[in-house]
């Protein structure tokens, strides 16, 4: 059985129509699953949060 | 779909590895931090888990994923290629911040969870891909490819990725595309054609194979 990443990148000839809708489809799914993750309340919490450690690891590296 | 990292020349894992020791600037933790949010949270629930600790607090939850961002791009950085995939040293570190986590927890607090045996827990931390759970392995694998489609996304123009990415990520029909691009039918499937191209091209980097593959 082929996994995604063979089926996302093999060549055209080596996949049938329906793997290669699989393999697109699959590719969506990846994206979704990042972008949602990324336009959730609790990213956008912990950015902050990251964003203010790290503005203070920099003020702490130039003294 | 939003810019993970646009302006990123080189893949990510690369571009972190170039950076090694080095201090990072808000576009490289912010990059890290948009695409391996979910693998980290995946581990992170995981090991909470192995502790019998199944409901965990949305407050100690951003702790810990804010302790392993910060804490990969401390000074001391020490992930290294040659000793292992990057998702077992991601693992690694999300299981040491989980365990600060709970060694950090006010003594005499009721606990609404069973120690696991440390010994068990160190034991169990680092296996290989087959001993993951299954959703580690399905975020893991879905922010490869999603860190795969931006390192795309930074390679060809602006108009070729946004016709790629609407007929073959958001199911446009190609026609439609054109039109809203006042081009030809022909040129929306060139751009599909180019960047399918470079992803395979970018997939065979050894580095992407590598983490991928069990």
């Amino acid at each position: 059985m082929k996994s995604a990443w063979d089926k996302i990148f093999a060549s055209d000839a080596a996949l049938t129509e329906e793997e290669r809708e699989e393999a697109l489809r699959e590719l969506a799914e990846a994206v979704a699953l990042v972008t949602n993750l990324q336009e959730s309340p609790a990213h956008k919490r912990i950015e902050r949060q990251i964003a203010k450690k790290m503005a203070g690891k920099t003020e702490d590296s130039l003294e | 779909m939003s810019h993970l990292f646009q302006d990123t020349p080189v893949s990510l894992l690369s571009c972190l590895q170039e950076n090694r020791g080095g201090f990072p600037n808000e576009k490289a933790w912010s990059a890290f931090f948009n695409l391996y949010h979910g693998p980290i949270r995946a581990v992170a629930l995981s090991v909470f888990r192995r502790y019998n600790w199944k409901h965990v607090p949305d407050a100690i939850l951003d702790d810990v994923i804010l302790d392993v961002v910060t804490s990969f791009f401390k000074a001391d950085f020490s992930y290294d290629p040659s000793r292992g995939k990057f998702r077992h040293y991601l693992r690694q570190l999300t299981t040491w911040r989980v365990k600060d986590t709970l060694a950090r927890l006010p003594k005499g607090l009721s606990l609404p969870f069973e120690e696991v045996a440390e010994a068990e827990l160190s034991a169990s931390s680092l296996q290989p891909d087959g001993e993951l759970e299954a959703r580690e392995v399905e975020v893991y694998r879905a922010t490869l490819l999603a860190t795969l489609l931006e390192d795309v996304r930074s390679r060809v123009s602006p108009q070729t990725f946004l016709m790629f990415e609407m007929v073959k990520i958001f199911g446009c029909s190609p026609e439609e595309v054109a039109a809203r691009f006042k081009v030809k039918r022909n040129v929306v499937d060139n751009a599909s054609h180019r960047v399918l191209k470079k992803l395979r091209e970018l997939a065979l980097q050894p580095e992407y194979r590598k983490e991928y593959e069990a």
